[in-house]
């Protein structure tokens, strides 16, 4: 049981547990012996209980009624996209990104030319799409598909 | 378990009736602890919402580490922290209004009227750093526990008993600074007890 004495700074502690049924008994003990001695303390504790008593005013407020309807006004403009949507989007950037990769790591093939000059074929569009390896890659496979 | 589980999965799914849910169970705490934490009512109604909004829009993503109770009351007191802080650095920056009164030019009366006037704590409260304004809100309003304030502060439990001793010592100091003629603002830092 730890019953030395107080300082002011520990006492300040103990009274602040004990606003909040936490202080266990040789504490307790301990904080009384030094209220007893010290005048700054007990004035420090007299005017905390004093406050004390002002918190339950501040508890009772509730918001006003037509806050949730406000809330429900402002809702569906801030409603995010729907997730289908945000697949889709994630899914055509992953392709997109492994596209780059794929077009910037492979070694350029006999007759290919660089990235750049690939992805600045002129013409149809079909024949630009023609220059990203994935979408011969899923043209293939549609066309055996197809047979 | 989480009273609140079929409200997460409502929010996740993004279902309609999940944000009114969630403000039917939990709006009033949520608006308290911001009036409470802001000072002042339209910021308090405008913060509570903003909180909510946060629900659909994934700001602040829900991980299922905590309570949703004790996570919502983590957004709303994060959310008005930051809030005052920005304000906090607009008023340094001479941009901002002055923080204390709404209306420099309104009366007591014209705050008494508007339901705005502010009790001698609340006042005392707004006087605070927003830490130990935070910490003496969750315990002394909305009662929480040493645990549940860590969990919602993200804080071990020691330093939320040390820090509410600091907030209520601070609140201390202040109620015997309005008082004329008080002889010590608060007990100073010793190693022994003055003589009585």
């Amino acid at each position: 049981m730890n019953t030395a004495p107080f300082a002011c700074l520990d006492a300040l502690e103990a009274l602040s547990l004990r606003l909040d049924d936490e202080l266990d008994g040789a504490r307790a003990r301990a904080l009384d012996a030094h209220l007893v001695l010290c005048v700054e303390c007990r004035a420090h504790a007299r005017t905390l209980a004093e406050i004390g008593q002002g918190w339950a005013a501040l508890r009772a407020v509730a918001p006003p009624p037509e806050l949730g309807a406000r809330l429900a006004h402002r809702a569906p403009r801030r409603r995010p996209t729907p997730v289908l949507l945000r697949v889709a989007a994630a899914l055509i950037g992953f392709l997109g990104l492994g596209a780059l990769v794929r077009a910037l790591v492979a070694p350029p093939a006999a007759g290919d030319g660089h990235l750049f000059e690939r992805l600045a074929v002129r013409g149809q569009p079909d024949e630009f799409f023609a220059a990203i390896p994935e979408y011969q890659l899923l043209r293939r496979s549609g066309a055996e598909d197809e047979r | 378990m989480d009273p609140d589980r079929d409200l997460v999965g409502e929010l996740d799914r993004g279902a309609p009736g999940g944000l009114a849910e969630a403000y039917r169970r939990h709006g009033a705490r949520v608006y308290r602890v911001c009036l409470r934490l802001l000072g002042r009512a339209p910021d308090a109604e405008d913060a509570t919402q903003e909180v909510f909004l946060k629900l659909i829009e994934g700001a602040s993503p829900f991980a299922g580490r905590a309570r949703f109770s004790t996570w919502l009351y983590r957004v709303s007191v994060n959310h008005c922290l930051h809030r005052l802080e920005k304000e906090r650095l607009r008023a340094a920056a001479g941009l901002g209004e002055e923080l204390e009164l709404a209306d420099p030019g309104a009366s007591p009366f014209d705050e008494l009227a508007r339901g705005e006037a502010r009790s001698g704590l609340e006042d005392l409260l707004a006087r605070l750093t927003g830490e130990h304004r935070a910490v003496l809100v969750l315990r002394e309003i909305e009662e929480l526990s040493y645990r549940d304030i860590a969990a919602v502060l993200e804080l071990p439990v020691g330093t939320v008993m040390s820090r509410l001793a600091r907030a209520r010592g601070e609140l201390v100091r202040l109620a015997h600074a309005r008082e004329p003629g008080h002889p010590r603002t608060t007990p100073a830092v010793s190693t022994g007890p003055a003589a009585s």
